[in-house]
């Protein structure tokens, strides 16, 4: 499979083609995979609590029987309780319409939360963990738990490629460390998220699957599908796409997203003729007529950044005390006695005229990309 | 007055002596670390000689290194599925009797043959009288 790409086209939710009782029979089939799915991940830990209680009730039919030995098993229990709760909340998140619209996330900050939940499964599958996060990686709009789902499944899918691995090797290869490399980097106007391992490689028909737009195949003992399935769905709903690549050594999955539409306030007084070549940059921008709209708006809608006159002390100082953090960007005629007095009043960034539109719009990315 | 299960390591393979049990020795494979141990203290408590393995690769180098008599297995392993494992170990034993526990449905087609499937959650009890039923040597295994 190695040097080989396959794009994945999102799965279709109904053909087009599809007839209303076919449209019917692959949504319940749909839900089936969720219910087996929900019905395995569930049965884990009730099976746990089960043995458990059976073993301490087993222990208690002896006059004898350790006490701390029964706390302990208490404990199992009520912590296997919460890992249900857990499974359940899991779920129902990745699967169920959103409640909330999306926000504007940190990619990075979600994959560190995601490999933070994966320390144990690391552990067992003795993999080691490399993970390079580049922090001028723009924010995304998304669901933080739909994100983290989709980049857990990515992981999971790379340890358990890498025990299969190991099923062919003798007992000293069998010993060693897999290995796993997490990257999140700026690709383009957006950014990449990608899992490579060093496993097994793709099976080639789940490739051809993929690459037809079909939902992934179960695989018997190995899940039910629902994990690709999941991450198919995360990157369609936040604009994006999924690549597989076999490499010399195993696999690597880019999860493309683009970046979140970046929003600019321009006050009254700032260079309004830089409006429109940022929009054409990507950027929302908004002018206010005044310091009392661009304060309301500042309050109501909120901002990624503001552009200001940096000779409006008081209106520097206004904005940051209503949105402290927000980055203010003053533009000044070029005095520089007025460069420290706009740091004081709240100003992040000091630019003087003339301001070119490109050259701002890399300050700003730069600017932005400390945010997180 | 019974003697109170001991508490195993789940990585202390050697479970048994080496010749005289091997005719009921029982490897049990589940990657869930509390449930192995579960299983394993209530059939080690109740006389049974097992071989614990929380990974099907562990299984397999278990069960190269020592003679099996009957494999209760998960179906659901990291790297390999239970029925893969258990294809696996019949080809030196296709007569080893085996017992599968799955959380979920396992369809006719991926289950090898002459082997029982119990569900979970999994009752120690029945899953005890299921090996002592299994096992070749006729003899109760797991006293009442």
């Amino acid at each position: 499979m190695s040097g080989m790409t396959t794009e994945c086209p999102q799965p279709h939710a109904e053909a087009d083609d599809a007839t209303p009782p076919r449209r019917h029979r692959d949504r319940l089939w749909r839900l089936g995979e969720l219910a087996a799915s929900i019905s395995h991940d569930v049965s884990q830990p009730l099976n746990v609590m089960r043995l458990t209680a059976e073993s301490t009730l087993e222990m208690l039919s002896d006059d004898n029987f350790d006490p701390e030995w029964v706390r302990k098993t208490l404990r199992t229990v009520v912590a296997q309780t919460m890992r249900t709760r857990e499974i359940i909340d899991g779920l129902t998140a990745v699967t169920r319409r959103p409640m909330a619209p999306p926000a504007r996330l940190s990619a990075v900050e979600v994959v560190r939360v995601a490999l933070s939940g994966c320390l144990t499964l690391f552990k067992r599958h003795r993999v080691r963990l490399r993970w390079h996060a580049d922090l001028a990686s723009p924010p995304v709009t998304g669901h933080a738990h739909r994100l983290e789902a989709a980049v857990r499944h990515l992981l999971i899918n790379a340890c358990e490629a890498i025990s299969t691995r190991r099923l062919d090797q003798d007992a000293d290869q069998m010993r060693q460390t897999g290995n796993i490399e997490v990257e999140c980097r700026p690709e383009g106007s957006g950014l990449a998220i990608s899992v490579s391992d060093d496993g097994c490689g793709f099976p080639p028909a789940l490739h051809a699957a993929l690459a037809g737009g079909e939902p992934a195949p179960s695989g018997l003992g190995k899940g039910c599908g629902l994990g690709l399935t999941v991450i198919l769905g995360v990157a369609e709903e936040m604009g994006g796409r999924l690549s597989i690549d076999g490499t010399p050594s195993g696999t690597r999955i880019t999860l493309h997203l683009p970046a979140a539409e970046r929003s600019l306030l321009l006050t009254g007084a700032s260079p309004a003729e830089l409006a429109s070549p940022l929009a054409a940059l990507g950027w929302s921008v908004h002018v206010a007529g005044n310091d009392d709209s661009a304060l309301c708006w500042l309050q109501e809608n909120g901002a990624d950044a503001v552009l200001a006159d940096g000779g409006d002390l008081r209106l520097l100082r206004t904005l940051h005390h209503h949105a402290p953090s927000v980055p203010i960007v003053a533009v000044t005629d070029g005095t520089d006695d007025l460069r420290l007095p706009a740091i004081e009043a709240g100003a992040t960034l000091v630019l003087s005229t003339p301001v070119g539109v490109a050259d701002l719009a890399d300050e700003l990315r730069e600017l932005l990309s400390y945010q997180f | 007055m019974g003697e109170a299960p001991q508490r195993h390591d789940p990585d202390d393979a050697a479970g048994g002596d080496a010749c005289d049990r091997a005719v009921s020795r029982v490897l049990v494979v589940e990657d869930e670390v509390i449930a192995l141990e579960c299983i394993t203290d209530f059939l080690r408590g109740r006389g049974v000689d097992v071989l614990a393995a929380d990974t099907p690769a562990q299984a397999l180098k278990l069960a190269a290194d020592h003679d099996i008599a009957l494999v209760v297995s998960d179906v659901r392993l990291p790297g390999m599925s239970g029925p893969e494992l258990l294809l696996r170990l019949r080809r030196g034993r296709p007569d080893l009797p085996a017992i599968l526990v799955t959380g979920g449905e396992v369809a006719p087609g991926h289950l090898p043959p002459d082997t029982l499937v119990l569900m979970k959650p999994l009752s120690l009890a029945e899953l005890a009288g299921h090996i002592d039923r299994l096992l070749p040597h006729g003899e109760p295994t797991c006293p009442a």
